[in-house]
């Protein structure tokens, strides 16, 4: 008795049934596109672990893992699903949501920035978007 | 292949101070479709699960079709189907879209059986899980595991919260599926009737063990209830081996029995000396009376 192949559509489902991590990743993301500077003064921003790399991701992508897998087991598990491929199909959805939002969020950073630096900062516009095309346009030649 | 789909020995769960299962026996035949019966937090919940591989028994062991279900390989659990207690298909998919990805992982599915059961309960395949009605939804969740076409199928109170009218439909529905295709069955409910209704063998848990374990005719021909009047001489120590309950009233004694056979209880009337009269039970008063000896 031969099924298909089960890894895609068990990544399809976890990436697509998870509100969760896409909440939180874009949630972080807006955090981190802002600045953290922006926000709180420095002396607390010294001290705290954020910074340009996406560490800070991991604690989310874990709880939204442990969330997925409590409110999903009796579905997935009472289904003739190899354990293994479920296992590497959620992994893999769960680490490429955020990496997709994040190469989404660099590559646009020259249109949302400035929107965002408007609301928060109620900086120049202007200074940002020429800031973030620079950056674009060397992503680009890259 | 061997005669029993299901052998439980021994088995013991508990969830801290709880226990839930205790010591539980059970054999179930190939084919036969079997009720659980049990008060709330009776262990009907665990005991499915255990058997759906979703729990891991602390003590004995429960074998589905030979083979511990933590184990199972994919071939093996196609051959498995379950119905939740509680909605556990994701919400934001369609219908359609959740067939086609249930239907992905079982060889031989049943497309034809999904759109005549589809059409026959006038539910779209286009809505959202989270659109259907709670008893839409269970017949979605049914429909899911019938498709496959398991050779056992663990139904985990498939009608509850559902409505009389509704209940009645869909179980109608379910004895019409399981019926046209020879399948062992493990359906648990607190509500009797349902269970008098489908069940060829009945299995009332108390507290977590298995107090009786048989047919719907066979528990209503021995299980009696008995009168006991007109003692000649003084009452003393009236115990009867296994009796589920003697109520001592004024005159007379009421004890609940299971009568391997009718001459029994002419021989206990002997004994202690006094007349009888026998009252038959219904599987309500059946329950009741086993449940109140625990």
């Amino acid at each position: 008795m031969k099924t298909k192949n089960q890894f895609w559509p068990l990544f399809k489902f976890t990436f697509l049934s998870n509100p969760y991590i896409l909440c939180w990743t874009v949630f972080l993301l807006i955090f981190k596109a802002v600045g953290i500077s922006s926000l709180i003064p420095e002396d607390i921003e010294s001290s705290l672990v954020y910074n340009d790399d996406m560490s800070y991701l991991i604690l989310p992508i874990f709880l939204c893992l442990h969330i997925f897998y409590r409110s999903n087991k009796e579905f997935l598990w009472t289904r003739a699903i190899n354990r293994k491929t479920e296992f590497w199909a959620a992994t893999l959805a769960f680490i490429s949501i955020p990496v997709l939002s994040s190469i989404i969020f660099d590559y646009s950073a020259a249109f949302y920035k400035p929107c965002i630096s408007i609301i928060v900062n109620k900086e120049s516009a202007s200074y940002y978007l020429l800031q973030n095309l620079e950056k674009c346009l060397l992503y680009s030649s890259l | 292949m061997k005669d029993n789909a299901i052998e439980i020995n021994h088995l013991s769960r508990s969830f801290g101070k709880n226990q839930a299962l205790n010591n539980l026996n059970l054999s179930v035949k190939r084919g036969c479709v079997y009720g659980l019966l049990g008060h709330n937090g009776a262990g009907k919940t665990t005991l499915i699960k255990t058997l759906a591989g979703l729990i891991i028994p602390e003590k004995g062991a429960a074998l589905i079709n030979g083979l511990n279900p933590r184990n199972l390989t994919t071939i093996e659990r196609q051959k498995i189907g379950y119905v939740s207690e509680r909605q556990n298909l994701p919400t934001h998919m369609k219908v359609k879209n959740l067939i086609k990805f249930c239907s992905g992982f079982y060889a031989n599915w049943d497309h034809e059986l999904t759109q005549r059961i589809l059409t026959q309960l006038n539910i779209s395949k286009q809505k959202k899980i989270n659109q259907l009605s709670q008893g839409q939804a269970r017949q979605i969740n049914l429909l899911l595991a019938l498709a496959q076409h398991p050779e056992i199928l663990l139904l985990d109170e498939p009608a509850a919260n559902l409505d009389v009218v509704a209940r009645r439909e869909f179980l109608d529905e379910i004895l019409n599926l399981i019926r046209q295709q020879e399948r062992t069955v493990i359906f648990s409910s607190h509500i009797l009737s349902d269970i008098e209704r489908i069940a060829d063998e009945i299995g009332i848990l108390v507290k977590g063990q298995l107090k009786i374990s048989a047919s719907v005719d066979e528990l209503k021909e021995t299980i009696k209830k008995i009168r006991f009047y007109d003692f000649t001489g003084k009452v003393e120590n009236f115990e009867i081996p296994g009796a589920f309950t003697i109520t001592h009233l004024k005159d007379e004694i009421l004890a609940t029995l299971q009568l391997a056979k009718p001459e029994e209880i002419e021989s206990i009337a002997n004994r202690f000396r006094c007349r009888y009269e026998i009252t038959n039970l219904n599987l309500e008063d059946i329950f009741i009376e086993i449940t109140k000896s625990s």
